[in-house]
């Protein structure tokens, strides 16, 4: 067992750290204040590998895996948990069409996306709930080689600035009359395919959220990706591995932001003629910090590899998922906490960082369906 | 154009707030402090890439670090260099500025004689950040008997009829370059021709940010380590008993500082300002 | 190498419009003060001598800025001379002659040298900083001769009554060394020909570069005063900065030009902070300055025990008083 990075990786760590530092860390409160998301730094981090990390060089991407993925989703998160949101999206439809689309249609979307001059996004939730995936209403009926689509997408990442979109759709019902469901690719400007509501959210500010509405948006036959009625083990595939993946980095971003800001508030601020760091007190935050930190970060990685030796590593990302946006937020209150009066100020990223791991603990599942994944698991397995 | 850039490892200037003095032993504490190429090198390789790119050729970088470094010299091939040379050994260590650009000449004689052809141009770091006594490049200058300029903040490479596709391989003598050096009041712009060693300030141009596929590609290029059973130095002439300056004790600075009163009238103490001022040459 | 053995001390000058620079003059008030004796002599190393450096004023201006030109001139001077210590301001042509000197000479060179000491035994302690001057440290060159050393300007206080009287170079008696037939092809045909020149443009340069730096603090009290921090900034081609309390203030700048431990590390050669209180966090991002002046109405303020220079006085009326002469 090793627990360290390649030389490799902790090369591919830095670059990734030193673009977030010389481009994100400077903009961040700025974008959440805004609530701006800022999509001219795709190309950059396209340049850089971030987005097509995971993607084979044919592909335009980079050829490594999703630990290398995660890692570059943690360095942006310590700046801004609202422009990783953002970015993982984008990966979170490449993934869908990476692993499911034909070879025409990854040879046709992903090197634009590697290269961040196309956005990408996935749209599986309704307004009727986003883990009751059997529970959704958009439907696609296929006639004369063209697949005819209707219904309405909402909380959707990337919602007004994404070019592709891959939606699920249901498509018609199995032999035993259960809802049977595609995933449809749909490019922007499309007829009939509009965004609908923006929403303004708590945090993961400067990520656009918002609903998509389709009425009677026609795509070709060939835009179904992987087989039709596959939409749902895809939808939960990407979901469960990638966007959980993706959810738990952003919280490890967000914890080394807590540790590192509380750190350097305890040894600055200077209280009865000493910096608080030299009070037990304000030390038992900071190890609980670390401690969370540490924790999230193991699960985080340790499920990654077990993706990238290619086992299912969903009840994996789950627990981490959980432990990590749980951590996340008591880590970010304890950080305020330990700053006194200057946590609420927001000149300080304490409170953004307490806002942000809020919205990252309901999406891509709640605590609540987190646990009920990890529990089927442990009830079959123990 | 055959390119050499020297290269630094450095504690991370960033983080140099957090050095400490061990209060008993007087030396200095760094751990923690992460390795980091010296910032003013990575200008001298970004100017290395530009010209290569423009002019052909390659670029070869030289560092004398600890082996531990060794992902340093791989981030320069990274950003894109195309070959490395790692000095290390223990009869390096405790070098001064002397003795290491000594060390530094000795290489890059050897490099050039073990691949066929000297270099064309040796670019560096003006100053780096631990040390900052910005004397290495003048000092490898010398023992490699070549010009050199130090502290420039621009430069120009041309062949000398102007015309750069010829200028790929003329080797000696065949390109000349426009060197500007920054001085206290403003720039002196330098002309002569190649071979030459050229020291580079950090407002010269912008590193490039290191990709993912320059990591995957610096897999595949060459990086040599060479101890002193390669270079043949005489352990006399490098390392502590090489050095002609010798460290002493270590302290630090204290902040405090013993201030002069300048009076309370607002135009005696403007005045005063100014001449202050006048005599720092601000 | 101990104090008693330095007989001879040669002090490089690099001339400025003609005369002698200001630094020259500091160098050789230091030299003297340190190594006066019975014995002991100082000699003002200056180019431009007649009949031995090239003839117009213009080769004669040429040759003073050029490196290579310069330190072919101080290895014919150290050779004729035998100095046992040489200094030379840490000025930019300083920094590249004295490197290659040591090369030359097979000597040591200590660099950027915040003061030079005699040590409890006697030894001359060259006082150097690293780590963007986390640290200080003591160099020594035992063996070398001359020992090199560069300074940096205006670290020693000296002027030209107090460098008092020195020997100059005589050409007659560097024409005579060995190399010297050489070195006049050299100053006609540098390797590196000077062919044009630029002067600064004294715009406002990013805080942590500006070799000037003007700080508001909380005491400064309004916006007007923070404008007229900026316009001295402008006008001297320095930089304006600020602490925490100014911006939450709404005075105008924002938090790029914060200076502090969680802002902005500067190291100018002059800082002037106005109403400044003294957080340590804020001192620690100014320690590296040449010269600190601060302008405080209260007396107490903690700030004055960081600074070279103090005005207890209203910030407003001091930068009226300096707009006034600027």
């Amino acid at each position: 067992m090793d627990f360290k990075f390649t030389e490799e990786q902790e090369l591919l760590r830095s670059a990734f750290a030193e673009f977030a530092k010389e481009k994100i860390a400077p903009n961040a409160a700025k974008w959440d204040e805004e609530d701006y998301c800022p999509v001219e730094l795709m190309p950059e981090m396209g340049e850089i590998g971030i987005l097509g990390v995971f993607v084979p060089e044919e592909y335009g991407g980079v050829g490594l895996g999703h630990t290398e993925r995660v890692m570059a989703l943690e360095e942006i998160a310590r700046y801004s948990a609202g422009l990783a949101m953002m970015v993982f999206t984008h990966q979170l439809g490449m993934a869908a069409i990476l692993d499911f689309g034909t070879e025409e249609q990854k040879n046709k979307y992903l090197p634009e996306m590697c290269a961040g001059t196309k956005i990408c996004g996935l749209a599986v939730t309704e307004p009727g709930g986003g883990s009751d995936v059997a529970g959704q209403k958009t439907g696609a009926e296929l006639a004369d080689g063209q697949w005819t689509i209707n219904g309405r997408k909402c909380f959707i990442t990337n919602s007004h600035i994404a070019d592709t979109t891959v939606v699920t759709c249901r498509t018609g019902e199995d032999e035993k009359g259960r809802a049977q469901f595609s995933a449809i690719i749909i490019e922007a400007g499309t007829e009939g395919f509009t965004p609908g509501r923006h929403e303004n959210k708590l945090g993961l500010k400067g990520s656009v959220t918002g609903e998509l509405i389709m009425n009677n948006v026609k795509v070709p036959e060939g835009n179904v990706v992987g087989k039709v009625g596959q939409g749902t083990p895809i939808a939960m595939k990407e979901i469960g591995e990638v966007g959980r993946a993706s959810m738990t980095a952003i919280c490890v971003g967000i914890l080394r932001g807590c540790l590192e800001d509380a750190v350097k508030f305890a040894n600055e601020r200077v209280v009865y003629g000493k910096p608080i760091a030299k009070l037990q007190a304000i030390q038992f935050h900071v190890a609980e910090i670390r401690i969370d930190y540490e924790a999230a970060r193991l699960m985080l990685y340790r499920a990654a590899s077990v993706k990238d030796a290619g086992e299912p590593a969903a009840t994996e990302f789950s627990m981490a998922k959980h432990f990590g946006t749980e951590a996340a937020a008591r880590s970010a209150k304890r950080t305020i906490e330990l700053m006194g009066g200057y946590g609420v100020v927001n000149e300080y990223a304490a409170g953004r960082y307490l806002r942000d791991a809020m919205a990252c603990i309901s999406s891509g599942g709640t605590s609540e369906i987190q646990r009920i994944i990890v529990a089927g698991d442990t009830l079959k397995r123990f | 154009m055959r390119i050499l850039v020297c290269v630094k490892p450095v504690p991370d200037p960033e983080q140099y707030g957090k050095i400490q003095i061990d209060p008993e032993t007087k030396r200095l504490m760094r751990d923690g402090i992460p390795m980091a190429i010296n910032p003013a090198d990575k200008n001298a390789l970004e100017e290395a890439i530009r010209i290569r790119d423009a002019f052909g050729g390659s670029i070869t970088v030289l560092s004398m670090t600890l082996p531990s470094a060794r992902d340093k010299i791989m981030e320069s091939l990274a950003m894109g260099a195309d070959e490395a040379y790692l000095l290390s050994d223990a009869a390096f260590g405790g070098s001064d500025t002397y003795a290491t650009s000594c060390i530094l000449a000795e290489a890059v004689k050897k490099i050039a004689e073990e691949t066929g052809g000297s270099f064309d141009l040796i670019l560096a770091g003006s100053s780096s950040a631990d040390g900052a006594t910005s004397h290495v490049p003048a000092q490898l200058a010398e023992w490699l008997k070549l010009p050199h300029l130090c502290n420039v903040n621009r430069i120009e490479v041309a062949d000398k009829a102007n015309s750069i596709g010829a200028a790929e391989g003329a080797g000696e003598g065949g390109c000349v370059v426009r060197a500007w050096k920054k001085t206290e009041d403003g720039r002196l712009l330098f002309e002569g021709s190649l071979p030459a060693v050229i020291s580079v300030t950090r407002d010269l141009n912008k590193p490039r940010l290191v990709s993912a596929m320059g990591i995957i590609k610096a897999r595949k290029k060459p990086l040599t380590l060479w101890s002193n059973e390669e270079l043949k130095l005489d352990p006399v002439k490098i390392g502590l008993e090489g050095s002609p300056t010798k460290s002493g004790k270590t302290f630090e600075p204290d902040l405090a500082r013993q201030a002069e009163d300048l009076g309370s009238d607002p135009e005696e103490i403007a005045d005063k300002i100014l001449s202050i001022m006048k005599k720092a040459g601000v | 190498m101990k104090k008693l053995q330095i007989k001879t001390v040669m002090v490089f000058d690099q001339m400025e419009a003609g005369s002698e620079h200001p630094a020259f003059f500091q160098l050789m008030t230091k030299a003297k003060e340190l190594f006066a004796g019975e014995d002991v002599r100082f000699i003002r190393a200056g180019m431009a001598l007649p009949g031995y450096t090239a003839g117009t004023e213009d080769d004669i201006s040429r040759e003073l800025e050029n490196p290579e030109i310069v330190t072919a001139f101080l290895e014919r001077a150290v050779a004729a001379y035998e100095p046992d210590i040489l200094l030379l301001a840490a000025t930019t042509l300083g920094e590249e002659v004295a490197p290659a000197l040591g090369v030359r000479l097979g000597t040591g060179v200590a660099a950027h040298c915040l003061d030079i000491r005699e040590t409890e035994e006697g030894r001359i302690a060259y006082i150097i900083t690293a780590f963007g001057g986390r640290s200080v440290g003591e160099i020594f060159i035992p063996g070398g001769k001359p020992a090199i050393a560069t300074i940096n300007p205006g670290v020693f206080d000296g002027d030209r009554e107090r460098a008092g009287s020195f020997e100059e170079l005589d050409p007659a008696v560097l024409s005579q060394q060995p190399g010297a037939e050489e070195d006049r092809s050299q100053f006609a045909e540098p390797h590196f020909k000077l062919t044009g020149r630029e002067q600064a443009e004294r715009s406002a340069d990013a805080i942590e570069k500006a070799a000037l730096v003007f700080c508001g603090g909380f005491g400064i009290g309004s916006e007007e005063n923070w404008q007229k921090i900026k316009t001295l900034a402008e006008r001297t081609g320095g930089g304006a900065g600020c602490t925490r309390p100014v911006i939450d203030m709404g005075w105008g700048p924002d938090e790029y030009a914060m200076i502090g431990t969680s802002g902005k590390t500067v190291r100018p050669k002059v800082y002037i902070g106005f109403g400044i209180s003294g957080a340590s966090h804020h001192l620690c991002g100014i320690k590296d300055a040449g010269i600190i002046i601060n302008i405080n109405n209260d007396r107490q303020a903690e700030v004055f025990a960081a600074s070279d220079h103090m005005g207890v006085s209203d910030a407003g009326a001091v930068l009226d008083s300096l707009l006034g002469k600027l």
